[in-house]
């Protein structure tokens, strides 16, 4: 892939919900993170965020604006395009985990495969999932449940999951939200980690502790982006 | 550019798993479609074995039994069924058999049983033509019925039904007991407990028709003669038609003819009355069935909200969390098919067993009741699919 195209490019970006009432939870928001960028982006509850990053991760489309994703315009895509790129560009990570209680840590890796367009045989998805379960350090537990795991060992394996498909970006809202500062220390060092490894990161964070790890910080007040850099 | 795509390996393991995590509410839900198809499979295949053997029943004796009797008051003094009768009832084409009888009306009839009692036994006495026992087909519980030549000869011979013989004290032929009857001997030749037209000569004294003819005379008009005719399969309504002709040419409207009951008719309104009331009772069971199924799905799609806006994630599209929801509640209504059609099958078999019948029960039925409960289980499904993929992943996710 080329380097110079960058990994995501927004261009006068906004998000109205229609309400009744109606919100305009993001307006006339430019951004660009170049590949193997590292970006925290801060701003006060209710700023517009999680908004950004929904649009980030074409869960939601843009109500205005052009949103070119590794330079595809992702923006006027029909719904199961971007449902493609998505599940094969795209990882997510959670503040609270979304793991899939009755499955183990390898059965909810494997559920991130179940709808790649190209398919591939269920033994090399599971060694994938060893192979990816191994980098975060959870190889040993990947037959636990959720339920059988702390909190940090739960975000390990949901970040193991985003990284299945081996995505261009990683979109992380508050992925220590839900965690002591000891296992917050791990989770952002293996953050640090995938993005040495070459992947664009883009973590939503309150904690001035976890915006400081980033390469760039990104604010956002009322839904517009008033810092950057 | 490349779609999503989901394989039918993983379409199924994961149906699977989301319903192995709550096996009861699996059977519960289920179970609506269990009473529903096993009602309908019971009540199809019930409904198909009981109009069998009405079918069965009319085949062997109704449809094949003809009646002419001299019940016809205002017509002349001429007894209508002569001598040669069965003769003449046999030469009509699809004729098998055919006999006379009558109860002979002899005031102060008596009887007295020989060996064990003194006290006169009050019986019918019945003249019987050989020919007749043809048509009766009675089971010989002991020594035989009489043929024409004892008939034509007017031999002092009678065959007892079963409880005449209890009546009179006879319990074995061994020792050659003779009754009689006017202070004449006759001697019991045979025991007879059962047949299949005619039942009332269970109850009498049989005497072959030359001897009571010899003995009392002809039969009175109105003395409620009948020729009991049997015929081959089919030929019951052409043999009606030509019977009293054949009898009696010269006034065949003096007999009085029972042509067998229209079988198809019979038929069809007892099988079409069970079918109505109980079709209908099993439809109701299915709704019931679809409806749980329908709740159940919906439940389990707004539990999950979360868990679709996950799924949305990592990449499925609306129509493939539809598809899944789908596949859900159409493996529900198999699994409820399946189970619902083997209690089906045991009901029409065990009933069929208990009232020894046989049990008739199409294919179609036992094949096709799974398909059913799949197809009510995909119907259910439809609106939580819906609703499952109208799901805002970026709202499920917010939770
Ligand atoms: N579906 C919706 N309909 C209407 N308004 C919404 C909807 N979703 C979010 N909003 C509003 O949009 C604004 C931005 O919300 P968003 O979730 O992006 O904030 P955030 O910065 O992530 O906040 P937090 O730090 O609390 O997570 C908020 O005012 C919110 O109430
Ligand atoms: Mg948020």
């Amino acid at each position: 892939m080329n380097p110079e195209v960058p990994t995501v490019e927004l261009v006068g970006v906004s998000l109205t919900y229609a309400g009744p009432p109606v919100v305009a939870a993001l307006h006339d928001v430019d951004l660009r993170l170049r590949r193997n960028e590292y970006v925290a982006v801060v701003g006060p509850s209710g700023s517009g965020k999680s908004t950004l990053l929904n649009i980030l991760g074409l869960l939601d489309r843009p109500t205005g604006g052009t949103f070119r994703l590794s330079g595809i315009d992702v923006s006027t895509l029909p719904e199961a395009d971007r449902a493609a790129l998505r599940g094969e560009r795209i990882g997510f990570v959670f503040q609270s985990f979304h793991l899939l209680e009755h499955r183990t840590a390898v059965e909810n890796l494997l559920v991130a495969t179940l709808y790649r367009p190209t398919k591939v045989g269920r033994a090399d998805r599971v060694a994938r999932a060893e192979q990816v379960l191994t980098r975060v350090g959870m190889r040993e537990r990947m037959y636990a449940r959720p339920a059988q795991l702390s909190g940090g060992e739960r975000q390990r394996v949901a970040i193991a999951r985003a990284l299945m498909n081996a995505p261009d970006l990683l979109l992380c809202d508050e992925p220590t939200g839900n965690l002591d500062s000891v296992n917050a220390a791990k989770v952002l060092a293996l953050i640090d980690e995938v993005h040495q490894a070459g992947q664009t990161v883009v973590v939503i964070t309150h904690d001035p502790v976890v915006a400081a790890r980033a390469e760039r910080r990104i604010a956002i007040t009322d839904g517009s982006v008033t810092e950057s850099g | 550019m490349n779609r999503s795509r989901i394989s039918a390996r993983d379409l199924v393991d994961e149906c699977v798993a989301a319903l192995v995590v709550r096996p009861g509410r699996t059977c519960l839900t289920a179970l609506g479609v269990v009473l529903g198809i096993g009602t309908f499979v019971s009540v199809v295949g019930l409904a198909a074995t009981a109009s069998g053997q009405i079918g069965e029943r009319f085949d062997v004796l109704a449809a094949t039994t003809v009646l002419a009797s001299d019940g016809r008051e205002d017509l002349g003094e001429r007894f209508p069924i002569p001598p040669d009768a069965d003769a003449r009832a046999r030469s009509l084409n699809g004729v098998r058999a055919a006999g006379s009888l009558w109860t002979v009306r002899q005031p102060g009839l008596g009887l007295e049983g020989a060996p064990t009692t003194d006290q006169p036994v009050t019986l019918d006495l019945m003249a019987v033509s050989a020919g007749a026992w043809e048509a009766l087909q009675p089971r010989v519980v002991e020594g035989r019925t009489y043929d024409e030549v004892a008939d034509a000869a007017g031999l002092h011979v009678a065959v007892l039904g079963s409880s005449a013989a209890v009546r009179l004290g006879i319990s074995t032929l061994e020792t050659r007991p003779a009754i009689t009857i006017d202070d004449v001997p006759f001697t019991v030749v045979g025991v007879v407990d059962d047949v299949v037209r005619s039942p009332e000569v269970l109850l009498a004294v049989s005497i072959p028709r030359g001897t009571a003819e010899a003995i009392w005379g002809q039969p009175q008009p109105n003395a409620a003669a009948t020729e009991v005719v049997s015929t081959d399969p089919g030929a019951a309504t052409q043999v009606a038609d030509e019977l009293p002709y054949a009898l009696s040419p010269e006034a065949p409207g003096s007999l009085r003819v029972t042509p067998p009951p229209d079988p198809r008719t019979l038929r069809d309104s007892v099988a079409g009355d069970l079918n109505t009331l109980f079709v209908v009772l099993a439809l109701v069971c299915l709704l019931v069935g679809a409806v749980g199924i329908a709740n159940t799905t919906l439940v389990a799609v707004l539990e999950r909200t979360s868990e679709i806006g996950l799924r949305r994630a990592l990449g499925a599209t609306p129509h493939q969390v539809a598809t899944q929801v789908m596949v859900e509640s159409a493996t529900l209504g198999g699994l409820g098919g399946l189970v619902g059609t083997s209690v089906g099958v045991v009901v029409v078999v065990t009933v069929s067993t208990v009232r020894e019948w046989t049990a008739v029960m199409s294919p179609l039925l036992t094949f096709g009741a799974p398909g059913v409960g799949v197809l009510i289980g995909t119907l259910a499904g439809l609106y939580p699919a819906l609703r499952a993929a109208r799901i805002e992943p970026s709202q499920a996710l917010r939770q």
